[in-house]
């Protein structure tokens, strides 16, 4: 699982059937100074993620999402998705040794 | 597996199920001199490491789907060991 700060959302017009019920949310993964509270760049390095949600993370929430095939594993039948929200994160305790 | 270092943990309230009550650690993956490698990932962690403590991280998602006892969970790294200080 990465951390990662919801920066969008996708709205489809046709889609899975067991896409019904989660929403899409474009996420971009947390870089090491951002564990540390930087801020987010506007523009930031490496490329975001499509994540299926299912917690209701709104723009600017920071939240945990897994990829491969453990982020298809809470849906019933086969799912195709590569990226899940597991969680939406409250606090960050990041304290790496100096 | 991976060689990885706790720096930290997160709180979250809002989750998926089959994390709620496991402490969720924030992971610095190391290479085999014990240098930084790449951006931290969290993993769930049974052992109650320490901060700081250099622990050995399983990337298998059927590991850790046996230990939660979901087939539905999401997760996939976990702590199956502390390294010795020594090492």
């Amino acid at each position: 699982m990465r951390l990662g700060t919801v920066i969008g959302r996708i709205t489809l017009t046709q889609q899975e059937s067991v896409y019904s019920g989660s929403r899409l949310v474009v996420v971009q993964p947390l870089s090491r100074e951002q564990f540390a509270g930087a801020a987010m760049q506007p523009l930031a390095k490496g490329s975001s993620v499509i994540a299926i949600d299912q917690l209701g993370a709104n723009v600017g929430t920071i939240v945990g999402f897994t990829e491969g095939a453990e982020a298809s594993q809470p849906f019933k039948e086969d799912a195709p998705v590569d990226a899940y929200i597991a969680c939406l994160v409250d606090r960050i305790l990041y304290q790496p040794p100096r | 597996m991976q060689y990885a270092r706790i720096d930290g943990s997160i709180v979250a309230a809002a989750c998926h199920p089959s994390m709620s009550g496991w402490r969720t650690v924030i992971c610095q993956p190391l290479d085999a001199e014990g240098r930084e490698e790449g951006t931290p990932v969290l993993a769930i962690d049974p052992l109650g490491a320490a901060l700081h403590q250099r622990v050995i991280m399983s990337t298998d998602g059927a590991t850790t789907r046996q230990v939660v006892g979901d087939p539905h969970t999401p997760l996939r790294n976990i702590i199956v060991g502390i390294a010795d200080p020594a090492t």
